[in-house]
């Protein structure tokens, strides 16, 4: 094995080993090293500041679901677009034709999603 | 100045024929009249078909590469991209029949279908690893969403979606850092430098052999190699049987492609390194696939066991990595595809439309009670025994012989004996459709429509196969020397 | 092109077969019509290639003639054949490309050992139609379908001379047969049907296992392997094997054809095969099946590894005096009559095994040794022999008991008795047959035996005389198998005598609904050329076949004699 390959498997070892204990420590850190003073206000369930109407694991909704997924899907695919914006300017007219097939493929999704009622809340 | 890539259409028009005919079914599935909506599988057998004759125009391009090298059209992926096609088409048929009563939430299914079929056709024509992931992940998602189209039976199509997103999910999550530990080893992701870098022995030794091996166990899971196989019985079981029927084909062929583009033509250097791992799982495979069949009694879950032990054999043509091997692959793919399809289309039939599970003793008698379905699977059954004239025989012929080129004798004496151990459970199916007497009140089946048409598809396709056995491999050989 | 050419021969039947797919299951007679039809033309073309291949000059009758145009001055086949050169071109054979990249062509052929068999199972065939016809009410389109596709499965075995090819047929039988069994068959007809189909599975993988092995040898060096068996035998591959890789082909090959054969102690699959088939199966498997056993021992074991075959030889004898013994002593102990037979057969076939094993023993001292060359063939012709009258007699004594079996319903030998005074002309056939496999001089059996013992007894005497190793054991297990002459002479002769003399059993009558009638027409038919071969290969067994079999073993001796260095 070649020195410098050595000192990779090393680094990769020394990597995998601080990432192992500092996950596996820090939750104990937390409740060892901070102080307890608990009160109600403190233990009741985080909603940005809005007082707690029901159980956190309370049923929710599959729609907030849906509308999340559709969310971070167009989003994502949204991100696809700033690469391209980067690069526009070297790559010419073909960038745009690209750009253009997929936006396409995008908006038929999205008529897609619109016709099958995924925005409407009550359906 | 950055360099526009080359595209050849030629070799890219069998894609786009398969994605725009999915997205008119899609957009049809949703804005489209009845009448339109029932005309929905003849939509999607033309757009494969147009594929179809695109691909066979590609096949005789002079080029095979496209997008600098990203797509790589050459004789092995236009061989699996038949293969695909065929899949889909039958599947779709199959659909055609099945699907129809369910209401208006699974009209998708052909859409989604083809996406699959497009989503493999990338992963066999992968040039790059990227490509081959985009690929993956299309037909994985679409196959999700397929596993829960279970109609009136919901709870166990939901279970099964569930089961195989989470495993899926987390199959893929190997083959992503595989990649990137390939890419970290080699530097690139396009198949074609991996396989110099390699060559050139430049590559980072431990990253590569950590990179394959967790690509092969993304991989893996997709195809279904005993120790990743846990999820296979129960996703065939649960999922609706139209679907179980694409999922034993396409994706499992599809997974060797992209096991073939990556160990072989990326690599193929570093063969000492992955040959004996893959000759292990496909050892484990072929055993734990061919005894587990052998206590079945839910035909569904005995095709899933019988789908992962010949996952097994065609592994070991993935293994040897030789030209008999990727004869052996190619073969026993287009062969499977036909035995396994021809299967499930008569236990669609067998079924009636009841969509229960399906206990090996409801096929009593069903030589009498439905002639032709009994006869496709009587064949179909002796096909996957690789009992000769029948194509199976060749296929495993090419695969085995291809272990022992390699030198892995022993290996190969194992998968003999599998063999052996398969005929056990198949002959079974066949001694009761035709040794035992029908069931209390079971009824003559007639079989029509699409249906009729795929189950003779299917049997045409496995005589073709079977019957000059010569000139398949010819073709293929012309093909896959280039 | 010949008429009477071994291509035609070997698929008519399949094309029969497919006629018979295309015709609707209720047309009875067109099906029947068709079957005679196709195994009276295939028996008529066998006899067109028999007369064909009389008719050539002895040299020629040769697998692997090649003619002196072929060869030029200075160059011998042997050295063609390294060059990757196919010299050979035996006259009634073909050859033609099939999958040439892989090493395999179509070639088939015939020679003075291939052509009896063939007559057998084309005879065979006739009749086990003739029998069938009556008798036959369920499915009788698949049945015959089954039958004609096992003939062509059968005949391709006897003229293959491409190991693919020969593995192809060899596998194809296994389909029909299962069918036969599973469909047609007696109440553990399901068992049965996958036992046999599982056994001979086993060891045909087995040898394919093998025969690839002996392939890749075959070729390097960037040639392509070859399965062609004249070229196998010329280049013997299994010379470049190291270590045990030899000894394991050999013992691959030989799992699969004493499977078949079947050899003790792999025949436990037939005693419920025999059983449980329908009669016309018990006769094709008996008959024919199980020849194709100890024709691969001769046809493909022995020319591709003669020397493994030196070296184990032993063992196959060991392994056939076991089965002769054994066979005659668990036959003695049936209360079923096809069982009776069935068990016979595990005896029978021990006597082709111990001829062809005492024949493997002494390969190298062949062309040195006249005696021994002398007493090694007359073991092989004997073997050869036996494996006609075998077919012959056997299948005679399986339609014997379908034939009273169809009245009786009943194979129990203890529910039967005087069926002499019931049935006389069905006893005095039972009798000739039953005589003929116990051996009685004059009868086809006879001839046989007294071939095999005689040979291996000399055998080992001029072994003994020439002070080569093993001679002492030969004679011993020779001698030891004389036993089973004995033995078998008892339990035919018992049987005999409880089913066809005393008094008539009224239960037999009962079961019969109170008459049995004598032969009709088509049993008369089925039973009379049986009859008339199995006394004519015993007055005069050179004119029929011996003369034939003894050329080609006495030149396959000596060839693979000279080929290990005699």
């Amino acid at each position: 094995m070649e020195p410098n390959e050595s000192i990779a498997w090393v680094a990769l070892g020394v990597a995998g080993a601080l990432a192992l204990i500092i996950a596996s420590a820090l939750p104990f850190i937390s409740s060892l090293l901070g102080p307890r003073r608990p009160s109600d206000v403190k233990l009741q369930s985080y909603e940005c500041g809005i007082t707690p109407e029901q159980e956190a694991m309370g049923p929710v909704s599959v729609r907030f679901g849906v509308t999340a997924m559709l969310f971070l899907l167009f989003d994502i695919e949204v991100v696809f677009l700033y690469p391209w914006a980067a690069a526009f300017g070297r790559m010419g007219l073909f960038a745009v034709f690209e750009a253009l097939v997929f936006l396409a493929i995008l908006a038929v999704g999205y008529l897609w999603v619109w016709k099958r009622g995924a925005f409407e809340w009550d359906k | 100045m950055y360099q526009v890539p080359d595209v050849h259409l030629l070799t890219f028009l069998p894609f786009v024929a398969v994605v725009l005919t999915g997205l008119v079914t899609m957009v049809l599935s949703a804005f489209g009249t009845e009448e339109q909506q029932a005309r929905l599988p003849r939509i999607g057998l033309l757009g494969l078909a147009v594929s179809g004759i695109a691909l066979l125009l590609a096949g005789t391009a002079r080029t095979n590469s496209s997008f600098g090298g990203m797509l790589n059209m050459d004789g092995t992926a236009v061989w699996f991209h038949i293969v695909f096609l065929i899949t889909t088409a039958l599947t779709v048929a199959l659909a055609a029949d099945h699907f129809k009563d369910l209401g208006a939430e699974h009209r998708e299914i052909y859409a989604l279908l083809l996406f699959a079929c497009m989503g493999m056709m990338l992963m066999a024509a992968a040039g790059n690893l990227v490509v081959l992931f985009i690929g993956l992940e299309t037909m994985s998602v679409a196959l999700y969403i397929m596993a829960a189209m279970g109609g009136r039976r919901q709870e166990s199509s939901n279970e099964a979606a569930l089961k195989y997103l989470l495993l899926g999910a987390f199959a893929t999550g190997f083959l992503v850092y595989g990649m990137a530990l390939l890419y970290g080893a080699t530097g690139s992701l396009a198949v074609a430098t991996i396989s110099d870098t390699v060559a050139a022995g430049s590559a980072h030794v431990g990253y590569l052999a950590i990179g394959l091996a967790l690509l092969t166990i993304g991989l893996g899971f997709k195809v279904a190699l005993v120790p990743f196989h846990m999820w296979a019985p129960d996703v065939y079981e649960g999922s609706p049987t139209v679907v179980t029927a694409f999922m034993a084909v396409g994706p499992k062929l599809a997974g060797f492609a992209a096991m073939w583009r990556i160990l072989h033509d990326a690599a193929l250097p570093a063969q000492q390194q992955w040959m004996p791992v893959l000759a292990v799982l496909a050892v484990v495979t072929m055993l734990v696939g061919n005894l587990a069949a052998l206590t079945q009694t839910n035909i569904k879950r005995l095709l899933a066991y019988s789908s992962i032990a010949h996952a097994g054999y065609i592994a070991l043509g993935v293994m040897a990595g030789n030209q008999t091997g990727l004869q052996g692959v190619l073969y026993y793919a287009a062969t499977y595809a036909f035995l396994s399809l021809a299967a499930f289309t008569v236990v669609l039939i067998a079924n009636g439309d009841t969509n229960e599970q399906l206990h090996i003793d409801e096929l009593r008698g069903l030589g009498k009670r439905a002639p032709l379905a009994a006869a496709s699977l009587t064949v179909a059954l002796v096909g996957m025994a690789g009992i000769p004239p029948l194509s199976g025989f060749l296929g495993k012929y090419l695969l085995f012989s291809a272990a022992v080129q390699s030198g892995h004798v022993a290996v190969a004496a194992i998968g003999v004996l599998c063999s052996v151990i398969s005929v056990y459970y198949y002959f079974r199916l066949i001694v009761l459709m035709y040794m035992q007497p029908p069931v209390e009140g079971a009824q003559q089946i007639e079989i029509t429509g699409y249906t009729k048409c795929a189950l003779v598809a299917t049997l045409v396709g496995t005589i073709i196969l079977s019957l000059p056995i010569g000139w398949p491999i010819v073709l293929m050989a012309g093909w896959c020397a280039v | 092109m010949n008429l009477f050419s071994v291509g035609l021969m070997t698929f008519l039947p399949l094309v029969g077969a497919l006629v018979i797919c295309g015709i609707p299951s209720r047309d009875e007679r067109s099906i029947k019509g068709v079957a005679m039809v196709t195994t009276v033309l295939t028996l008529i073309l066998s006899i067109g290639v028999a007369v064909r291949f009389g008719q050539l000059p002895s040299d020629q009758q040769r697998l692997d003639y090649v003619p002196a145009s072929v060869v030029s001055p200075g160059d011998t086949p042997k050295a063609m054949v390294e060059r990757g050169l196919h010299p050979f071109q035996p006259a009634l054979g073909e050859r033609r490309a099939w999958i040439p990249q892989a090493g395999i062509h179509y070639e088939v052929g015939v020679d003075g050992l291939s052509l009896p068999l063939i007559l057998l199972s084309t005879i065979l065939m006739v009749l086990v139609v003739i029998y069938s016809g009556p008798v036959v009410k369920d499915r009788i389109k698949w049945y015959y379908a089954f039958f004609l596709l096992l003939e062509t499965a059968m005949l391709g075995v006897f003229v293959s001379l491409d190991l693919f090819l020969f593995y192809l047929f060899f596998e194809v039988g296994l389909v029909p047969m299962y069918f036969l069994i599973g469909i047609w068959g007696g109440p553990r007809r399901e068992y049965a049907a996958i036992k046999f189909f599982l056994y001979t599975l086993v060891g045909s993988l087995a040898m394919l296992l093998a025969l690839l092995a002996v392939y890749f040898y075959s070729g390097g060096d960037g040639r392509v392997g070859t399965f062609s068996l004249l070229e196998l035998m010329y280049l013997q591959p299994s010379a470049r094997m190291a270590g045990s890789l030899p000894s394991l082909c050999f013992w691959g090959i030989f799992l699969g054809f004493a499977i078949k054969t079947p050899m003790f102690p792999f025949h436990t699959w037939l005693p419920d095969a025999h059983v449980e088939a329908p009669t016309a199966g018990s006769v094709i498997l008996a008959g024919v099946l199980l020849k194709l056993g100890t024709y691969g021992f001769l046809r493909v074991l022995m020319p591709l590894l003669p020397d493994q075959c030196q070296i184990f030889g032993v063992y196959v004898v060991a392994l056939a005096a076991i089965a002769i013994v054994y066979g005659a002593l668990v036959a003695m102990a049936q209360t079923d009559m096809k069982k009776l037979v069935a068990y016979s057969s595990v005896n029978h076939m021990g006597y082709v095994m111990l001829g062809l094993g005492a024949a493997m023993m002494y390969l190298n001292a062949v062309p040195g040794n006249p005696a021994l060359a002398r007493a090694s063939a007359m073991a092989v012709n004997g073997a050869v022999l036996q494996m006609i009258c075998h077919g012959i007699i056997t299948s005679g004594l399986f339609f014997m008991v379908g034939i009273i079996y169809e009245q009786t319903h009943t194979r129990m030998i203890g529910d039967y008795g005087g069926l002499m005074k019931v049935m006389p002309r069905y006893s005095g056939v039972f009798i000739v047959m039953a005589m003929a496999s116990l051996g009685l001089p004059a009868l086809a059996g006879f001839v046989a035996e007294f071939h095999v013992f005689i040979g291996c007894l000399n055998t080992g005497l001029s072994a003994a005389a020439a002070g080569l190793e093993g001679a002492r054991t030969l004679i011993l297990l020779t001698a030891f198998s004389l036993l089973g002459v004995v033995l078998t002479a008892a339990y035919f002769l018992w049987l005999m005598q409880r089913i066809l003399l005393g008094e008539v059993k009224e239960g037999m009558l009962e079961k019969a609904h109170g008459h049995l009638r004598d032969f009709s027409a088509s049993e008369y038919a089925t039973m009379v050329p049986l009859v008339i071969a199995t006394v004519l290969i015993g007055i005069i067994p050179g004119q029929i076949v011996l003369n034939l079999i003894d050329r080609f073993d006495t030149g396959l001796l000596m060839q693979l004699g000279r080929m290990l260095g005699g």
